[in-house]
């Protein structure tokens, strides 16, 4: 019987009832599962995790193998170290060439997981693809409803307008 | 003898006055005697030609011009699917907070308000403006590196004084922000921009020095619509219009009103600049 320090593997559960066996080192990256595994000792039975199917699982599985040997940022460098830079390492970026609703469904596993690199790749992401686009163009590229009313809008341009060139 | 149908019924459309009598001319063949719509497959339309105009004219206006559309729409270069609408709906506030902070420019962070509500719910929350605030300042101080407003060969007759700028940085960091947002500088980043300046950097162009001497904001900053640079201890007066933009409460933190907010801003570039103005 393997104590939780030498499981190897552990098995992964997708929303849609796929079972995927990865090793243990690897399904660690996610601080979610990583906890449970802590708390739980030995896990024979597949872990479900209810909030993501097979494809994202697999693609949130193929991103933590590339990265398995990260180091684990500690807790207290998360804001400043994280957020200072949109710059998304080569391979990440090609990691997420996927189309938006892949993006966002990683971004959504990646923050279910607690797989804070993986989070921040995804909003970096998203980031850089809104980053110099006006109101409109955001709203078209992300097919978001304008609720405001015209004067809203208009109010908000007004107070705003100072920032405009800044 | 025909009346070349100027006398007849518009033959296509049900609305008579649809129709010009150039048309009319057009067609000399056209049967003066309506033919009677009664048991037409089209009684909503008032036919009063031959069958061979019928027929020509579906010819055009059927399946010549459709089928031209429809090439047309065959060649037309295929548009990626339009994202699902619930999408953006999905990402909780706190993923919004998280992305929206890292825009660069103020212009571009505040610009996202008027994307809809939802958006603006997380913009104005005064966490968020304060992170964005945070990490802007910092990326906007190594701007200021990059674009020269920082040492370099211009400066080359001036007195250098790296302590006066890092503390001069430190101090308005601290003094802007009264709490949270001050001295958001670390100072191994002060030591290493010490550490550049000392090295010499080049300065690209004037401008700072320029916009420094030049003083009450004649940048293209538009520092004029809040009054001159002040100097340094000398607080920006408060803007008059109060913000009416307001929310219910987001992620995290409260409300934060967007001239209390465009004061912060406006004071940190100030600062920055203020601080390169003792130095030089």
């Amino acid at each position: 019987m393997a104590t939780p320090s030498t499981q190897a593997t552990v098995k992964l559960q997708s929303n849609d009832n796929v079972v995927i066996e990865v090793e243990r080192a690897i399904a660690e990256r996610s601080v979610l599962i990583k906890n449970m595994l802590e708390d739980c000792g030995e896990v024979t039975d597949a872990i479900p995790i209810s909030n993501v199917n097979e494809s994202i699982l697999r693609k949130v599985i193929e991103w933590c193998e590339h990265h398995k040997n990260d180091p684990v940022a500690a807790e207290n460098e998360n804001d400043d170290s994280r957020k200072k830079t949109t710059d998304i390492d080569e391979w990440d970026q090609k990691f997420m060439n996927v189309d938006q609703e892949m993006l966002f469904e990683i971004i959504l596993a990646a923050n279910f997981l607690d797989i804070k690199p993986l989070l921040d790749t995804g909003c970096k992401t998203v980031a850089n693809m809104i980053k110099g686009k006006s109101p409109e163009e955001i709203r078209k590229l992300f097919n978001i409803q304008n609720d405001f009313t015209p004067e809203e809008e208009e109010q908000i341009r007004r107070e705003n307008e100072w920032a405009e060139d800044r | 003898m025909s009346n070349w149908g100027l006398n007849s019924a518009p033959r296509y459309s049900t609305r008579p006055q649809d129709v010009t009598t150039s048309e009319y001319h057009c067609r000399p063949d056209a049967s003066p005697t309506p033919l009677s719509s009664k048991g037409s497959v089209y009684p909503h339309l008032t036919v009063t030609d031959t069958p061979t105009n019928l027929l020509a004219h579906f010819l055009d206006n059927f399946l010549v011009h459709n089928w031209t559309a429809h090439v047309a729409k065959l060649h037309e270069p295929k548009q990626p699917k339009p994202p699902s609408k619930i999408l953006m709906e999905r990402v909780p506030l706190e993923i919004l907070h998280d992305i929206f902070i890292l825009m660069d420019r103020p212009s571009e962070f505040l610009a996202l308000l008027l994307v809809n509500k939802r958006f603006r719910s997380v913009i104005t929350t005064e966490y968020t403006r304060n992170c964005f605030y945070q990490r802007w300042r910092a990326g906007g101080c190594k701007r200021f590196d990059r674009e020269g407003y920082l040492g370099g060969s211009e400066r080359a007759g001036l007195k250098m004084d790296p302590g006066n700028e890092g503390s001069g940085i430190l101090d308005s960091g601290a003094r802007m922000a009264g709490s949270t947002v001050g001295g958001c500088l670390q100072s191994s980043e002060v030591e290493s921009r010490l550490k550049r300046r000392a090295d010499g950097d080049s300065l690209a162009d004037g401008r700072a020095a320029k916009r420094l001497r030049n003083g009450s904001g004649a940048s293209s900053t538009g520092y004029s619509k809040v009054g001159p640079i002040p100097s340094e201890g000398e607080e920006l007066a408060k803007p008059s219009v109060r913000c009416s933009v307001h929310t219910q409460n987001t992620t995290k933190g409260k409300l934060c009103t967007t001239d209390d907010w465009r004061n912060q801003l406006l004071t940190a570039q100030v600062n920055m600049e203020g601080t390169h103005k003792i130095t030089l």
